[in-house]
């Protein structure tokens, strides 16, 4: 049977050991490492293949009895993955009857601490029962924890493995990391000093190694790749060259070196079930013209031709909406982030569940999306895949990702350390709460982080109001209380905000009580505020009047109001001011205000574009116009008139001597 | 095209499931027909109702005996039809090979309420499935399935692919072991019993389980007290053939097991040989002992041998050492030793055994062995170690280095020994090198045996080194002398004992200053690099000073060392 030498994205397994070429340092220094402590770090730029190295390059160098491999990926959250798989291997701890006693300690001198092992260490030791294999966890892509775990997912893993070391138990760790992240591991190294002192850094693959892998692939036994004699190494070079491009580095990444001898593959022979036999030469590589970014138009290459053939079924398909599908598998920085057939529903709402089914499924086939069976998540084949998809997507995306990253930053700090989101955060996040679910535990830190934010206002407008109290400038005293006013009623706003988002989502049944027991005491405090009538007026009454407040056309709630006071300097001269009353929440909707005065007045047209002051306008003056006309310019272009008359006005608040 | 029929089984409750499956075998075939393949679903529950009783067997045993797989969807009990479809396609399975069976249990939330008697159907049909080896997967919802079985499917086809040539793969990993796995029943029998005089732990560990041959569990206890029970470097080989004895059956499986017994063996007695040599070695400083000729000659073999000394020379070499001893009245520390004497003669159960042992060779070489004389060999294997059942009362060590700390006004400084403990599952304390507060020095960079008192101890060095030890890299690689090349470049072979991978000491060119000049000296000394290079060069003329002492012969290249 012909052998397909090329594995595209996929990483080379222990099956693959006669495929794996240009590796056979690394893989000698890294077993050496695995004798010299229990833990061993694997480092690299992405693209090295780190992944390979361990899976097909170590673990090809023991005998099936020296080694039980149990590779963990973060998933959700990588202690849950790390005790499922250790559950799939059956270290299921609860049928582990009574061996405890005849544990392998020692007597007298070498008596062991005799601590109880942990849960994860009782596993580890059930599955090393049963078939007596050294056990070697190897976390993979161990940056996905710094990158998408939490600081409480951080601490409780730290804990495990520290657990795990002391336990005595036959279990070897292997770490793999990219090498961007390697500061992330400073803490750990804290704790578990070890974990940096075996550490292998996998270099990228220069024109030797690459050379190594093009001509031990098409020479082992049964390959179904060949090389025209004598251009062995003209090929690998050319190949090479034709990868870096213009980039003058001395390395390749191994995504671009597959995903190239795959296509070189195919323009021989044509043949997608790759099992033509094909020669490689000078001439064909040449032929491959100039192939700018491989992998970006690989995708590019893949996602037209997906949504060709989902045309007849969806009508009107688009690349863009594949684009939008495969979004959610890349991280705001361009790297994977594994996901849930749920999660990714939850994230792209207003497309049709089938749909994005059968798009994720023409990626399986087309190898760019894989399948975790361990967590039931799907994934990009290979970061390098990540930054292109990330690259294609919307300012609304970005915009949602980072709030989801904010949120999920904020809490997952202990609460005890735990900081609340500052007004700016609040306002950055109130647009898009509606877009994508929140747990429990975020949507009530949000709603506790509004809670503080209010008092914290509340308290700082009654300083400023009593200030302005001592200093008897009732001129300003109402300008005051309307900023009061104002300020509280940002609070009203986005507790209907918060009380919306609730009604959204019903399963946040609880944050949504909440939200609306604050929303009632809110009203009761901000109309309380807005004078005496509302004090004594019960919940639902007020509920109604912000109803109206809230959709009755501008033009009904908008009144305008003054008020006369005398002058600090004492004779006839008067303070004037006159403002708008509207609903605060609706002062967004005004673009500006224009005073028109009668004749007599230097200035006939005043303009307030102020909406922290109602728009307000002031003069000190002998007179006054027995009618004002005030023109309200809204933001959607349509004026609405109004009439102010200063003599009613005196009529019923006459001028106190 | 090729047709693979495939059939699907399962109760009622998973109709959906079931369903939702056949749906994704039917996309499959749109991918693989480009392959050249078709899968054809065998339906059934049609005419299910339809057939007799009597004759459902019969129509069964046709529609599987023709199918190529049959994928058998349980969840919270196991509908009768559904367990004799299973029992039809294994009986079909044990006379053709054929169908390949997959078995998924659905693990998903249930409401208790909805349970019945009938859950126990289920365990019962676990365990049943569970004692023929046959090897289950759960799922826990249809996507869950229908990714699984995808990469089955793709294994199953690169099998097939195989297949289609001629059945010249290599050791298939087929699902099912049809053999009973009986591996290391003896073994384990014999040595815990064995070791148990020996052994607290086993001792106990009988007294308190009479009947632990009767308890999964507790068996799996039973291996795992005799690996650690075992001096450590005849653990790290226990361990070993454990591991492969719970394995399913293969042709790998056997040639590894008797590959393993064969060195299991020869390390116990390289052991004995090893300590021997040392102690003798020891002795002849303060007291020549008189070698016969023919004792002479053995030993002078042995220093000289450019190739690794095999079970029957290693018993020669074991006879005429316990001959020097008894007959210069000399003490060892392992003083059981002795009572092998008479043994080693080849009318003895030992000798037999180890004769067979010997003879694992052959049959390696010519490929021609058989799940009989695996048997045979742990039997003989069983004989050897029960003999050698008193290693489980020494324990081995590698010292690293000894540290000295003495405060101002102490009266006496305290040494701390850097020391890893060597068990059967070395591998894994290697990183938990331990510290031991002693008042007097111990050699450093050694691996020692002792009884109970770590000062009266038998140094190995240099027929037993920790390489990591020395190398100062952290860990331990315990290694076994070899050979020499004797008639080349004088190196030393070692042999690791986890892979047997050969690991070469040569003398370095990097020699130590004069201790004459103290400054250069202490220079020499800072570098690490330098150290290592001692360390191995230390091994290097221990051996050669071990020859000399032990033979009285010297190599030219001993010359320049002191």
């Amino acid at each position: 049977m012909k052998k397909y030498p090329f594995k595209f994205l996929d990483s080379y397994q222990k099956e693959d050991k006669s495929v794996f070429f240009g590796r056979d340092e690394e893989i000698n220094s890294l077993y050496e490492m695995v004798f010299q402590s229990s833990v061993v770090l694997v480092y690299g730029a992405s693209g090295t293949g780190k992944t390979s190295l361990i899976n097909c390059g170590l673990a090809g160098r023991f005998q099936p009895h020296d080694w039980l491999e149990i590779m963990v990926r973060r998933g959700r959250d990588i202690n849950q993955s790390l005790s499922s798989a250790l559950a799939n291997l059956g270290g299921n701890v609860d049928v582990d009857i009574d061996k405890s006693k005849w544990e392998n300690d020692w007597d007298e001198e070498f008596d062991k601490k005799g601590k109880e092992l942990t849960p994860l260490a009782k596993s580890i030791k059930t599955i090393y029962q049963k078939s007596f294999r050294p056990i070697y966890l190897i976390f993979d892509q161990f940056e996905e924890l710094f990158v998408l775990g939490t600081t409480i997912e951080q601490q409780t893993f730290l804990e495990s493995i520290k657990g795990l070391l002391d336990s005595g138990q036959p279990v070897k760790l292997i770490f793999s990391i990219r090498e961007e992240y390697l500061g992330y591991l400073a803490e750990f190294e804290r704790e578990i000093p070890q974990l940096l002192r075996k550490k292998l850094r996998v270099e990228p693959m220069n024109l030797e190694k690459v050379k190594q892998v093009i001509i031990g692939a098409a020479s082992f036994e049964n390959s179904n790749i060949s090389i025209k004699t004598g251009e062995e190494d003209a090929v690998a070079e050319a190949i090479f060259q034709k990868i870096r491009g213009d980039k003058k580095s001395l390395t390749i990444a191994l995504p671009f070196l597959q995903v190239f001898l795959d296509k070189l593959y195919l323009q021989i022979t044509g043949d997608e079930n790759r099992q033509k036999q094909a020669e490689f030469s000078l001439a064909s590589v040449n032929e491959m013209g100039e192939i700018g970014d491989v992998l970006i138009n690989f995708l590019e290459d893949q996602v037209s031709r997906i949504s060709e053939s989902l045309r007849g079924k969806y009508q009107e398909f688009k690349p863009e909406l594949i684009w939008k599908i495969l979004s959610p598998f890349a991280t705001l920085e361009g790297t994977k982030d594994p996901i849930s057939k749920i999660e990714l529903f939850a994230r792209l709402p207003d497309l049709d569940n089938q749909m994005i089914l059968d798009v994720v499924q023409a990626f399986i086939t087309s190898r760019i999306l894989r399948y975790n069976d361990t967590n039931e998540t799907y994934e990009i084949a290979h970061d390098s895949l990540a930054k292109p998809i990330a690259e294609k997507r919307s300012v609304e995306e970005k915009a949602i990702l980072e709030i989801k990253r904010l949120i999920k930053s904020q809490i997952g700090v202990r609460e005890e350390a735990r900081e609340f989101f500052t007004e700016k955060q609040l306002i950055f996040l109130e647009p898009y709460l509606g877009k994508f679910k929140l747990s429990e535990e975020e949507s009530n830190w949000i709603a506790k982080s509004r809670e503080s934010l209010k008092l914290e206002k509340q308290k700082e407008a009654k300083r400023k109001y009593e200030e302005l109290v001592k200093s008897k400038k009732s001129m300003f005293l109402k300008i005051a209380v309307v900023v009061f006013v104002i300020i509280a009623g940002l609070f009203v706003y986005l507790a209907i905000k918060a009380q919306e988002n609730a009604i959204l989502a019903e399963n946040e049944a609880l944050a949504a009580k909440k939200a609306n027991d604050y929303s009632s005491e809110l009203l009761r405090l901000v109309m309380e505020g807005r004078g005496d009538q509302y004090a004594n007026v019960s919940d639902s009454v007020l509920k109604q009047i912000l109803y109206r407040e809230r959709t009755s056309p501008l033009s009904e709630l908008i009144e305008v109001k003054a008020s006369v006071s005398p002058s600090n300097a004492g004779g006839e001269n008067k303070n004037y001011t006159m403002w708008l009353d509207v609903p605060s929440f609706r002062k967004d909707e005004i673009k500006e205000v224009q005073y028109n005065f009668c004749r007599g007045f230097a200035d006939r047209l005043r303009v307030s574009k102020d909406p922290t002051s109602s728009f307000s306008i002031g003069y000190l003056g002998w007179g006054y116009c027995p009618i004002m006309r005030i023109d309200v310019i809204l933001q959607s272009g349509d004026t609405i008139r109004k009439e102010f008359s200063f003599e009613r006005y005196f009529r019923e608040n006459p001028p106190v001597d | 095209m090729k047709t693979i029929r495939i059939f699907i089984a399962s109760s009622s409750e998973l109709k959906e499931d079931r369903d939702d499956f056949r749906l994704f075998i039917s996309n499959q075939n749109d991918l693989l027909h480009k392959k050249g393949i078709y899968l054809e679903l065998v339906q059934w529950e049609e005419f299910l109702d339809s057939i007799s009783d009597s004759r459902l067997q019969d129509e069964y045993n046709r529609a599987i005996r023709s199918c190529d797989i049959v994928v058998c969807l349980f969840f919270t009990k196991v509908g009768k039809y559904t367990e004799e479809e299973f029992d039809t396609a294994y009986d079909v399975f044990k006379k053709q090979g054929k169908p390949k069976i997959w078995t998924y249990f659905k693990d998903a939330p249930i409401n208790t309420g909805t349970l019945s008697e009938e859950v126990n159907s289920l365990f019962a049909f676990k365990k049943k499935i569970g004692d023929l080896g046959h090897f289950f997967t759960s799922y826990t919802s249809i996507d869950n399935l229908v990714n699984k079985y995808r990469s089955q499917l793709d294994r199953y086809f690169a099998e097939f692919d195989a297949g289609e040539k001629g059945e010249s793969g290599d050791e298939s990993k087929t699902d099912k072991k049809e053999i009973p796995n009986r591996f290391n029943e003896v073994l384990t029998d014999q040595l815990i019993n064995a070791i148990s005089s020996h052994n607290k732990r086993a001792k106990e560990f009988l007294s308190a389980n009479s009947d632990w041959k009767e308890n999964e569990h507790l068996i799996q206890t039973a291996k795992r007290l005799i690996i650690n029970g075992y001096v450590g470097v005849i653990g790290v080989q226990i361990r070993k053939l454990m591991s492969i004895g719970e394995e399913d059956f293969s042709e790998s499986k056997m040639k590894r097991y008797l590959e393993n017994s064969q060195t299991t063996a020869k390390r116990a007695l390289q052991l004995i040989c090893y300590a021997l040599i040392s102690s003798l070695w020891d002795h002849q400083l303060t007291k020549k002992a008189k070698l016969s000729a023919s004792q002479n000659e053995v030993l002078l073999k042995f220093f000289r041998n450019a190739a690794e000394e095999d079970i029957l020379d290693l018993l020669e070499l074991l006879k005429s050492l316990l001959e020097v001893y008894s007959g210069n009245q000399l003490d060892f520390l392992i003083s059981e030793s002795f009572d092998l004497l008479p043994k080693i003669d080849n009318k003895s159960d030992f000798y037999t055994a180890c004769e067979s042992l010997h003879e694992v060779s052959n049959l390696l070489k010519t490929s021609s062995f058989s799940l009989e004389d695996c048997t045979k060999i742990e039997t003989s294997l069983a004989v050897v170690l029960s003999e050698l059942s008193f290693l489980a009362e020494y324990r081995m060590i590698s010292i690293n280095e000894i540290d000295f700390n003495q405060q101002r006004n102490d009266e006496e400084g305290l040494y701390l020994h850097n020391y890893v403990l060597l068990d059967g599952e070395i591998q894994f304390s290697t990183s938990q090198s331990k510290v031991r507060r002693e008042n007097s020095p111990v050699i450093s960079h050694a691996v020692i045996l002792f009884k109970d008192n770590y000062r009266k101890n038998i140094n190995l060095d240099p027929f037993i080194i920790d390489y990591n030890g020395l190398a100062l890299t952290g860990g331990s690689k315990i290694c076994f002398y070899s050979y020499c090349n004797t008639y080349d470049d004088m190196n030393l072979n070692f042999s690791f004992i986890e892979d047997n991978s050969r690991v070469v000491i040569r003398k370095s060119d990097n020699p130590k200053p004069d201790d004459s000049d103290l400054n250069a000296l202490n220079k020499w000394l800072s570098m690490k690099e330098n150290r290592k290079d001692m360390n191995f060069d230390k091994v290097y003329s221990l051996f050669y000073q071990a020859k000399k002492s032990l033979t009285g012969i010297e190599e030219e290249s001993t010359e320049d060392q002191f």
